[in-house]
């Protein structure tokens, strides 16, 4: 049988990064391959090159035995390879209908036939069982509906090679069921598909092969049925899978640091009560969109929020995030690229920052004085096993690891009583994660209060004391000490066990 | 592995580490600033290799007065640019700063109308900082509003008029020399350095850098992001109206049309100066670069007998030319995770 | 803390319920933006036309109203380019200097090849500098308010250069009745701005072109993801606000008979005001040409008031100035609203 998709020996270049160093992989008709890794492995390298909107340094892909270049995505499109994109890529004023045929509209010399857009999108919509007004914005959305318009936009589209990357990220429990069901119905077809999930159960539940990838490299490419989940594991991690040694129950007796008492949060439905000690390190869990990521935004005085909240028995009124810096409370962003760095300045000033200035000596009170940063830095370097050559390196040329590391230094020199992290280890390769995973347990057994709100069940499981699961806008599980468990925080998550998984 | 956060000794084996590669860095910026330098001495040389009389020091001083305003106000211009910010008002600021002088100079001290024109310059930067910092209007378009708000006032305090600046004294001040150099050359050198101090040295300067290159982060990192805006943009408008001040005593006059089109040749020295206009960094020596070669391209024109028109399309073709390169140059991924 | 258990609640009603509050709190931002949107024109509208007859002499005769709905179509027209230009994200500054330059070039060929030629080569020169402003943007990739900036200064030392500084007259007086003409009582201009308006309406709703403008200006990466040359459609846009500032330039030709060098200064300020007050968001994504429309109406109306009452013409500078800082605090006001009641559900 005629490979559908080949593709041979792709290298790609970042700066500074070789995120693939030669991946080789064959689709064939019918096959559901899934593709697993790590974050930073290079799954969205490879998929963003076969999607055209990356072009590889070398190597070629082979549709149908042809070799192709894509230069945008059009072409890949043309070429018959749908891509589900991890990312949210909707255009939010326009419609349902609109966005399923964004860029292969149903026209008649230019103009929109709207009548069709509207019934296929319907049809697309009722496979999907999704039932929803082809005409409605895009904004009015959940996200979780978002992800199915996406799936659907992808659906609409001529295709023999269908990418999925994460698709299941922001879906409750019936939807990936019925997502799997397409899946397998499109394979049925004699198409191809390429499934990435985080989620190995899916990947052994829907997919005939899996490719591992890890730094950039196929690590291995075997029928799901010869491996299991452990070996799987191996794989990825390229050692046996490290079990974190779970700090004995903190002790009780720490001082409440946060207090927070009926928190109003716009996207969340229930007020919100969270108390975290000194020292313990509380997870916050749930599918993208489930209204977590939002708790830590008006903890952090990022999003207008009503509600008690107390740092060290103070009340605090925290309506922006300077203030809430000023109380001592202290968040990362999950969007690191975004939302963290200062690509312009060197690590050393991104470090600085945020620095409580208030104990120092007047003169630095007033002028950063060189001679004195860069020995605070040289202390993080080392304290933190920052990998950077020295202290003026603009912190855009450092790995994701190194980034957060030197994020999670700019935190620690806040001083804050709280530190708020979302996805501390997203793109963070997997030495740095071990690394991060120490870091956070230091900074909480120096005293600090940490949240870590996260998708990363195995990652929750490692480090949190204590878990809150969130699902659509609602907590439906808190499970604490040994019940915080890998199984627990994902069957809470999708919805499936709300009850069970709540453990008494 | 245990690791404590704080080890004071941690810092020692690397501080010989840290010199090397700061020099390499030094070093690198150093040719950066040749590279424009060397532009500058090559027009120079054409210059006067075409027409002589470029290098009479009667011709030298203009072209020195010429670089010192439009750098006077580009002082203040970089502090926004690396900021990410932009203010397109520069020619209002300055014809209503020079109106208050002329206007005030008959009745009171020449100390007083300078401190009068420079809190004027303060208010009106301090009007565009508001509208952009809390209006949340993009800052090219809030201050195109309030340029044509502060051309209008200007027109209506002088009744469209030219008001004469009578005070000899005021003249000789504005327009004295220091041995060689004429006095707000030397205004401007001073105000260079301080414009590199402020940015490099100072916590409000890296705020400024900080939320040039990445707005969000800056504001996520606590930094007082709305506040040094609204800073900016004051310490802004009281450059603008220090151009304003020595073009009027160099015009003896004041009037609303005195320096429209300005906010184009300052941006131009800016940004041809190395400062990149998406923000996140500046160097106020290529701004005084930047303004001298403006103005030496300028003066050529003129020497050559070019029809004025020209420097319109001079200047704009410039400034395109100049981001375009650099567009280009970030490009190479000079720096990674930005824009 | 102690273990809570939850009420029972099923899945499917906890995700029903997450929807219909999504779903409510876009109903309430869009009603939330339609308001402002609307008020933000129509409110100033209402009051200066009831201001204008009320107390302005002569504001509803015959001949101010002609005069007025000519000046609107002329400004409407350079709107419609700019809607387009700012839904993509974009701005253009030269479009005063463009429609200088395009109606100096087609006065002079008017005068040399006849006015059909001179109204086809005044249009075809907007198109022209629209291309090298979307090319600028696109290839060059220099931001597109700097590159309009920059050749909103280049094409006004292009203009001064062709006149020389001097008026052209315009001999011909079938090319000057153009702005006089009128159908069925309503001034042939006036109509063409009407006929462009529904075309470019048209175009932005129900065509493809449309999509991928709103595509482009509302998620620039969700345009890339599809497929959407990005770079093509921007590149359309400011060629279709050069050709729209030709157009301009040709019937201001008409209109005044006699052109200089330094005509249409500042028109980009007026442009970019009646597009903003039309409620075209500077934040990309949302086109509306007939808001631009009716505020280039509302722009016309206050012009003409202030001359009749005999303000002197710096208040108007004034008077504008004050009408864009208004229309941008309303665009800023509309955009927090609708961001304040919709964060936190886009994580």
């Amino acid at each position: 049988m005629p490979a559908l998709l080949q593709v041979v020996d792709v290298v790609q270049e970042y700066p500074g990064v070789r995120a693939l160093k030669g991946v080789s992989l064959e689709l064939a008709p019918g096959q559901v391959l899934g593709l697993v890794g790590e974050n930073g492995a290079g799954k969205s390298t490879l998929i963003r090159v076969l999607g055209g909107i990356e072009q590889p340094v070398s190597g070629s892909v082979l549709v149908g035995g042809t070799e192709r270049t894509f230069r945008s995505s059009a072409e890949s499109q043309a070429a018959g390879i749908s891509v589900v994109s991890q990312e949210f890529r909707l255009v939010p004023q326009l419609s349902v209908a609109d966005n399923v045929f964004l860029g292969h509209e149903l026209t008649g010399a230019g103009v929109v036939d709207r009548g069709r857009t509207r019934r296929r999108t319907a049809e697309l919509l009722d496979q999907l069982g999704l039932d929803l007004d082809p005409d409605r914005p895009v904004s009015s959305l959940t996200v979780g509906d978002r992800q199915m318009v996406e799936i659907a936009r992808a659906l609409s589209r001529e295709f023999d090679v269908l990418i999925m990357d994460e698709p299941t990220a922001a879906l409750n429990g019936a939807e990936t069921l019925r997502l799997h069901e397409i899946v397998r119905r499109i394979a049925a077809q004699g198409k191809a598909v390429v499934y990435v999930s985080h989620h190995l159960d899916e990947i052994f539940d829907i997919c005939g092969d899996v490719a591992v990838l890890r730094d950039g490299a196929l690590v291995a490419h075997a029928p799901t049925a010869e491996l299991d989940e452990a070996r799987l594991v191996e794989h990825m991690l390229g050692r046996k899978p490290q079990t974190f040694e779970r700090a004995g129950s903190t002790s009780d007796e720490g001082a409440a640091r946060l207090e927070v008492v009926g928190l109003r949060v716009p996207g969340v439905a229930e007020p919100f009560d969270l108390t975290v000690r000194g020292g313990e390190i509380v997870g916050l869990a749930g599918l993208v969109g489930s209204g977590r990521t939002e708790l830590t935004r008006a903890l952090f005085g990022d999003l207008t929020s009503a509600g008690e909240i107390r740092v060290d028995g103070k009340p605090v009124r925290l309506t922006n995030p300077r203030e809430a810096v000023r109380s001592g409370v202290f968040m990362l962003s999950e969007d690191r690229k975004g939302e963290g760095i200062l690509p312009h300045l060197d690590v050393t000033e991104n470090a600085m920052v945020s620095r409580d200035r208030s104990s120092l000596p007047l003169l630095r009170r007033l002028f950063p004085v060189p001679a004195d940063e860069s020995a605070q830095f040289s202390r993080l370097r080392a304290d933190m096993r920052i990998r950077v050559p020295h202290g003026r390196q603009l912190i855009g040329n450092l790995s994701g690891g190194n980034q957060q590391k030197v994020l999670l230094g700019r935190a620690l020199l806040s001083g804050c009583a709280v530190l708020l992290l979302n996805e501390p280890t997203r793109g963070v390769d997997v030495g740095a994660k071990v690394d991060i995973y120490q870091l956070i347990k230091q900074l909480a057994d120096a005293g600090v209060a940490v949240v870590v709100s996260s998708s990363d069940a195995p990652e929750l499981a490692a480090i949190a004391d204590r878990c809150a699961v969130y699902f659509a806008g609602r907590r439906v599980a808190e499970l604490h000490g040994r019940d915080v468990t890998e199984d627990n925080i994902v069957g809470a998550s999708v919805g499936q066990t709300a009850q069970e998984a709540t453990h008494v | 592995m245990t690791t404590t956060v704080t080890t004071p000794a941690a810092g020692v084996p690397s501080a010989e580490q840290e010199a090397r590669p700061g020099i390499g860095q030094v070093l690198r910026q150093f040719a950066g600033r040749q590279y424009l330098l060397g532009v500058l001495v090559v027009a120079c040389v054409a210059v006067g290799f075409a027409r002589p009389s470029f290098w009479g020091s009667g011709n030298l001083s203009n072209v020195l007065f010429q670089a010192s305003f439009v750098g006077l106000a580009a002082c203040g211009m970089t502090l926004l640019i690396a900021a990410g910010l932009l203010d397109l008002s520069v020619g209002g600021v300055i014809a209503v700063a020079s109106i208050a002088v002329a206007t005030v100079l008959p009745h009171t001290t020449i100390g007083t109308a300078l401190l009068l024109a420079l809190a004027i310059g303060a208010v009106l930067g301090l009007v565009n900082g508001l509208l952009v910092t809390y209006v949340k209007i993009a800052p090219f378009i809030a201050t195109l509003g309030t340029l044509y708000l502060f051309l209008g006032a200007a027109f209506i305090w002088t009744s469209g008029k030219v008001v004469p600046i009578t005070s000899s004294k005021y003249r000789s001040f504005t327009t004295g020399t220091v041995g060689l150099l004429p006095v707000p050359f030397l205004v401007f050198v001073v105000l260079a350095v301080g414009t590199y101090f402020v940015l490099q040295r100072t916590y409000f300067g890296r705020t400024l850098r900080a939320f040039g290159s990445n707005e969000r982060a800056a504001v996520l990192a606590g930094l007082p992001v709305n506040r040094a805006k609204v800073l900016v943009f004051v310490v802004a408008g009281v450059c603008f109206a220090l151009a304003g001040v020595f073009m009027a005593g160099r015009l003896s006059s004041a009037e609303g049309n005195m320096a429209t089109g300005f906010e184009m040749d300052v941006i131009a020295a800016v940004v041809v100066g190395g400062t990149a206009l998406r923000g996140g960094r500046g160097t106020a020596f290529g701004t005084v670069v930047g303004a001298l070669l403006f103005a030496v391209l300028n003066n050529a024109l003129n020497l050559l007998g070019v029809a004025s028109y020209w420097q319109y399309v001079l200047t704009g073709a410039v400034l395109v030319a100049a981001i375009a390169l650099g567009a280009r140059r970030s490009s190479a991924a000079e720096v990674r995770g930005a824009g | 803390m102690s273990d809570t258990t939850l009420a029972a609640t099923s899945t499917a009603d906890l995700v029903a319920d997450e929807r219909a509050r999504s779903a409510e709190l876009a109903r309430r931002a869009d009603s939330r933006r339609n308001l402002l949107q609307n008020a933000g024109v129509m409110v100033p509208f209402v009051l200066v036309l009831v201001a204008g007859i009320a107390a302005v002499p002569n504001f509803a005769s015959g001949s101010n109203v002609t005069n007025m709905l000519v000046n609107a179509a002329i400004l409407a027209i350079v709107g419609y380019g700019m809607t387009l230009v700012i839904a993509v994200r974009g701005i253009d500054l030269s479009v005063g200097s463009a429609q200088a330059l395009a109606a100096c070039i087609a006065a002079s060929v008017v005068n040399s090849a006849g006015p059909l030629v001179g109204a086809v080569v005044g249009i075809g020169v907007g198109a022209g500098l629209g291309l090298l402003n979307g090319v600028i943007a696109t290839r060059l990739r220099v931001p597109g308010f700097i590159a309009t900036l920059s050749t909103m200064s280049v094409f006004r030392g292009f203009v001064l250069l062709f006149t020389g500084g001097a008026p052209i007259m315009i001999a011909s007086g079938g090319f000057k009745s153009v702005a006089t003409a009128s159908v069925l009582g309503i001034p042939l201009p006036f109509v063409i701005a009407v006929v462009i308006g529904v075309g470019a309406w048209f175009a932005l709703d129900r065509m493809r072109f449309g999509k991928h403008v709103v595509a482009v200006g509302g998620s620039p990466e969700a345009a890339v993801d599809t497929g959407i040359s990005v770079s093509r459609v921007i590149l359309l846009s400011y060629l279709a606000s050069g050709a729209a500032a030709g157009v301009g330039g040709v019937l201001l030709a008409s209109q005044l008979g006699v052109v200089n060098g330094s005509v249409a200064s500042g028109l980009e300020l007026q442009a970019i005001a009646i597009v903003v007050l039309g409620g075209t968001s500077m934040a990309g994504g949302r086109p509306r040409i007939v808001g631009t429309f009716v505020a280039a109406l509302l722009l016309s109306m206050i012009n003409s008031g202030l001359n009749l009452l005999n303000v002197p013409s710096f208040y108007q500078y004034v008077a504008l100035g004050a009408l864009l800082v208004f229309a941008l605090s309303i665009d800023g006001a509309q955009r927090a609203a609708v961001r304040r009641m919709l964060e936190g559900r886009l994580s």
